[in-house]
């Protein structure tokens, strides 16, 4: 199989490449993370992050012909050849396929990703009824690969200021919450015109996401909730 | 200082351009239907010759305007960076629009 691999060594060399690479390999049954590694043992100046190679840890999110995704779950069979494999983008490369995620992980910060409550601590843990738990569908699953927030063309122009669709996901997965007592202070830090309405409902996030989550549908839901306690 | 924080702002805008669209959603088929009619002089006179219809054709326009500067407000905020750029192209946007209310008011008041 043909590949087209983006080389780049910030230190050494002055612009980025596309390497091209061939693989004798059988794509049945393989996905891409196979590929990637074998091309590594071919060549072992490639970076490359990868960890549980079943897509739940999410560090092996790039760009593969021109889609974001995650390498270890994405079918080798499926793909065109030449097969060109980028860094995410929009972000910084540190090397070759390894971008530096500060911005992605800054703004997911920003949002207060845990729990607010000032209840005392119960014994065991705090309860919630199956339909509240369910309210959390759709939200918990996302394992923060950055997958959809490097495909947002806003968050390509506003990395500093627009949250980008993983922050805002994580934000309404805490304002939905019924634990959490923190709804309005949390509706205050994204009331601002690059926060949060700096989404123009593009739906790249929903396109790229490999667990198939709608971060669109997340910042509607915030959206609802800054009208309906201003009207 | 790391983080500015949010405006407290952002909804306000949002609305405005909702409200306004719903405006323009009530005046813009009226327009259509009679620009498609071939409609003579006369009609497009007898649309705009009541001074509550005047009246109404104001609003039509300040919400067509208003629509057209949250937009214009959009495109600064994602591709114009630099502070002082940003006022300039807001000050320009909204002098621009403003103007273009006051001419719109001028015309509409001169259908006699």
């Amino acid at each position: 199989m043909r590949f087209r691999i983006y080389r780049y060594n910030p230190e050494t060399d002055a612009a980025p490449s596309m390497q091209d690479m061939t693989l004798d390999i059988d794509p049945k049954g393989r996905m891409l993370l196979d590929a990637l590694i074998a091309l590594k043992a071919q060549d072992e100046s490639l970076s490359l992050r990868r960890s549980c190679k079943e897509g739940v840890c999410g560090s092996d999110a790039v760009n593969v012909n021109g889609r974001n995704c995650l390498a270890c779950i994405t079918p080798l069979a499926e793909l065109k050849e030449p097969i060109e494999v980028r860094p995410l983008p929009g972000l910084p490369v540190v090397r070759d396929l390894v971008v530096d995620m500060e911005l992605f992980y800054r703004q997911y910060k920003s949002v207060k990703p845990w729990l607010v409550n000032s209840e005392p601590e119960p014994e065991i843990e705090r309860l919630q009824s199956p339909p509240e738990r369910a309210q959390l569908d759709g939200l918990y699953e996302c394992i923060l690969c950055a997958c959809c927030t490097t495909a947002c063309p806003s968050w390509w122009w506003n990395p500093e200021r627009f949250v980008g669709p993983a922050g805002l996901l994580q934000a309404w997965r805490f304002i939905a919450d019924s634990r959490d007592e923190a709804a309005a202070e949390r509706l205050d830090n994204l009331e601002d015109p690059y926060r949060l309405y700096r989404c123009h409902g593009i739906m790249n996030c929903v396109a790229a996401c490999p667990k198939g989550l709608n971060p669109t549908a997340a910042i509607g839901k915030i959206r609802e909730m800054l009208v309906k306690r201003r009207v | 200082m790391k983080l500015l924080g949010a405006s407290g702002k952002g909804t306000g805008l949002w609305l405005a351009q909702r409200y306004s669209a719903a405006v323009l959603a009530l005046g813009t088929p009226v327009l259509l239907a009679l620009a498609f009619s071939h409609a003579g002089y006369t009609a497009w006179r007898a649309l705009f010759l009541p001074p509550w219809a005047k009246a109404l054709w104001l609003l039509y326009l300040a919400a067509l305007l208003l629509h057209a500067w949250v937009g214009l407000n959009h495109v600064i905020l994602d591709y114009v960076h630099a502070y002082a750029g940003k006022l300039a192209a807001h000050a320009l946007a909204t002098a621009l629009l403003a103007g273009c209310l006051f001419w719109g008011a001028y015309i509409l008041w001169g259908v006699a």
